[in-house]
C-alpha cells in the first residue's frame, strides 16, 4: 500500500436526480430573476399617479357636495352607505381567510408528503435531491398562495375606493 | 480576381434573395368579402377585445361571441382606481358583485362616444345576436364580472331573446373544445383549450347566423400566415409580425362572409404555436358556410409596452405614457390595425 498521496482526488458518480433537481433549482432561479425584472419594468408609479389623481379631480369636481352634505344628515342614507361599509369588510375577511386557510393547507400537504417519501431513500444523494425537490415545490406552491393573497389585497383595495365612489353618487343623487 | 469576385457577388445574391424569401409572409389578400355580416368572438382579454371591436364596428357587425369576458370600457369602472387596477379587479375578480363593472357608468361613458362619433352608434346593436358564456370553474374571470357584460348589452337593447347566456358548463378559464387531448374541463391550465364535450366556436356561429350548414369534416381552402406589421402604426401594440386567416375555396370564387377571432392572453402563436387557430374548430363551420376566419395575433412584450403575457389591451398598455390612454375607439393603435385588416379582406 502506498503512502503517498494519489495526484489525482477520488472521484464520485453523481446521482442523476440529485443533477435533475440542482438543475431544477437553477431553472426557476433564473424564472423568478426574469420576473423580477419584468416587475420592475411594469412599475410606473408616476403615471398611474398622475391618472388616478387626474380621474379623480375630474370627477369630484362634478360632484354635488351641497346635495351630500344634505344628504349626510338623513340617518337611513349614512346607514345605507356604512352597512355597504360593513358588508364590504365583511367580503374582504373571507376572502383574507380563505387565503390564509389555502396558504395552510399547501404547506401542510407539502410537509407531509416530504416525510411520507423520504423513508424509502437510504442513499444520501437520493436523500438531498428528494430534500431539494420538494423544498422547490413547497416554495412554488407558496408563491402561488403569496400571489393569491397579493391579488386579494388589491381587490379589496380597489373595492374600498369603489365603496367611496358608489356612496358619493348614492348621496348625491338624493 | 475579376472573375472570382463575381462568383462571390452572384452567391452574396443568390443567398440574399433566398433568405428574403424564406421570411417574407404573405400579403393579406383581398378577397371581396362581405364585411355587413361580420361578426367577432373571443376568450379572456381576447374577449374585453371582442366587445371592444363589436362595440366600435357595430355597423358591420351582426354578433359577437364573448368568452370569460367583462362588459366594453371595463377598466374605466372606478374613477379612484387607475385603468390597470381596475382590469384586473373589478373586470377579473372583484371582492363581491357590488365592486365588479361599473356597468351603468359604463353604459353612459358608451352612450357619450357613440354621440361623440369616437365609436359606431350603439343603436346598431339591438337587430344583433350575442352568445356569453362563463365556466362555473371559471377563478379567473368571475361569473359575476361576466353577468355584468350580459346586462351591459341588455342596457344597449339587445333583446333577451337575441342573448344565448351560458353558465351551466362546469369549465374553468378556456375556450371550450370536445377533443379528447385537450385540458380537462374544470382546470385552468395552459393553452386553456378545454375538452367539456362541445365544440364552442360551432355554438358561437350558430347562435350569431341562422340556418349554418353543420361544420366540415375536412377543410378546403389555406389558412395563410400573412404580413400583420403593414397594418400596425404604432410601436406599442404588441402584436406579432404575422398573423394567420382561413380562407374557403369558395371565397376566392364568390363574397363571403368574416368571423374575427381573438385569442387570450399567453395564447398566441408565439406562445402555443398553432394550436388556437387551427384547434379550436373555427375552421371547419367557416368552411362549411363560406366564411373567412381572421386571428389577429399578440404576443408577449416585457419593456414598453409591458405585457408580459401577450394579452389584447382592455387597459391602456398600447398609449403608454398617456394618462388617458386611448385603447377603447375606433383610432385605438389595435383596434385600427385589425380594422385595417377587414378592409383589405374587402377589397
Amino acid at each position: 500500500m502506498s503512502l503517498t498521496p494519489s495526484l489525482f482526488p477520488p472521484t464520485f458518480d453523481l446521482n442523476p436526480t440529485l443533477t435533475s433537481a440542482i438543475e431544477r433549482w437553477q431553472t426557476t432561479a433564473t424564472e423568478m430573476t426574469e420576473d423580477l425584472s419584468q416587475l420592475e419594468n411594469a412599475l410606473n408609479p408616476m403615471q398611474t399617479f398622475v391618472q388616478k389623481t387626474t380621474n379623480t379631480y375630474d370627477y369630484l369636481s362634478n360632484v354635488d357636495w351641497m346635495t351630500i352634505m344634505t344628504a349626510a344628515e338623513k340617518p337611513s342614507l349614512l346607514r345605507e352607505v356604512f352597512e355597504e361599509y360593513t358588508d364590504l369588510q365583511t367580503s374582504a375577511l373571507q376572502r383574507i381567510t380563505s387565503d390564509q386557510e389555502a396558504l395552510i393547507d399547501t404547506i401542510t400537504a407539502n410537509s407531509r408528503s416530504a416525510i411520507n417519501n423520504s423513508g424509502s431513500l437510504h442513499d444520501p444523494q437520493a436523500m438531498c435531491a428528494h430534500y431539494l425537490d420538494k423544498s422547490l415545490d413547497t416554495l412554488l406552491d407558496i408563491k402561488t398562495n403569496v400571489e393569491n393573497q397579493m391579488q386579494t389585497a388589491s381587490s379589496i383595495n380597489a373595492a374600498f375606493s369603489a365603496w367611496y365612489q358608489q356612496s358619493l353618487d348614492t348621496l348625491s343623487k338624493q | 480576381m475579376n472573375h472570382y469576385s463575381n462568383q462571390v457577388i452572384a452567391l452574396f445574391l443568390v443567398t440574399a434573395l433566398l433568405s428574403s424569401l424564406s421570411v417574407a409572409s404573405k400579403k393579406l389578400p383581398g378577397l371581396s368579402v362581405n364585411l355587413e355580416e361580420s361578426s367577432v368572438s373571443g376568450l379572456s382579454s381576447g374577449a374585453f377585445m371582442t366587445s371592444q371591436f363589436y362595440v366600435v364596428n357595430s355597423d358591420i357587425m351582426v354578433g359577437a361571441g364573448i368568452i370569460a369576458g367583462g362588459p366594453y370600457l371595463c377598466a374605466q369602472s372606478w374613477v379612484f382606481n387607475n385603468y390597470i387596477t381596475n382590469a384586473t379587479t373589478a373586470c377579473m375578480s372583484p371582492l363581491s358583485p357590488k365592486f365588479g363593472p361599473n356597468t351603468p357608468h359604463l353604459l353612459e361613458l358608451t352612450r357619450q362616444l357613440s354621440d361623440t362619433k369616437k365609436i359606431d352608434d350603439v343603436d346598431n346593436l339591438k337587430n344583433d345576436r350575442l352568445y356569453i358564456f362563463t365556466g362555473k370553474s371559471d377563478k379567473t374571470v368571475l361569473p359575476i364580472v361576466v353577468e355584468q357584460t350580459k346586462v351591459y348589452f341588455q342596457g344597449l337593447n339587445v333583446p333577451d331573446s337575441a342573448i344565448l347566456y351560458r353558465d351551466d358548463v362546469n369549465a374553468g378559464h378556456a375556450i371550450i373544445t370536445d377533443l379528447n387531448d385537450n385540458t380537462p374541463c374544470p382546470k385552468t391550465a395552459a393553452p386553456y383549450i378545454n375538452d367539456c364535450d362541445f365544440m364552442q366556436s360551432h355554438e358561437i356561429m350558430n347562435h350569431i347566423y341562422e340556418g349554418l350548414n353543420p361544420p366540415s369534416t375536412t377543410l378546403s381552402g389555406d389558412l395563410i400566415k400573412f404580413d400583420q406589421k403593414e397594418f400596425i402604426d404604432s410601436a406599442y401594440t404588441s402584436m406579432s409580425d404575422d398573423a394567420f386567416v382561413y380562407v374557403p375555396q369558395a371565397c376566392y370564387s364568390e363574397p363571403c362572409r368574416l368571423h374575427v377571432v381573438f385569442h387570450g392572453c399567453e395564447q398566441g402563436a408565439k406562445v402555443i404555436g398553432d394550436n388556437y387557430y387551427t384547434q379550436t374548430g373555427y375552421n371547419y363551420i367557416a368552411d362549411a358556410n363560406k366564411f373567412a376566419v381572421l386571428y389577429p395575433q399578440a404576443e408577449p412584450s416585457n419593456r414598453k409596452p409591458f405585457n408580459p403575457k401577450g394579452c389584447w389591451d382592455f387597459w391602456g398598455y398600447s398609449a403608454p405614457g398617456s394618462i388617458r390612454p386611448d385603447y377603447f375607439t375606433r383610432d385605438a393603435p389595435q383596434l385600427k390595425a385589425v380594422r385595417n385588416m377587414l378592409d383589405r379582406l374587402a377589397q
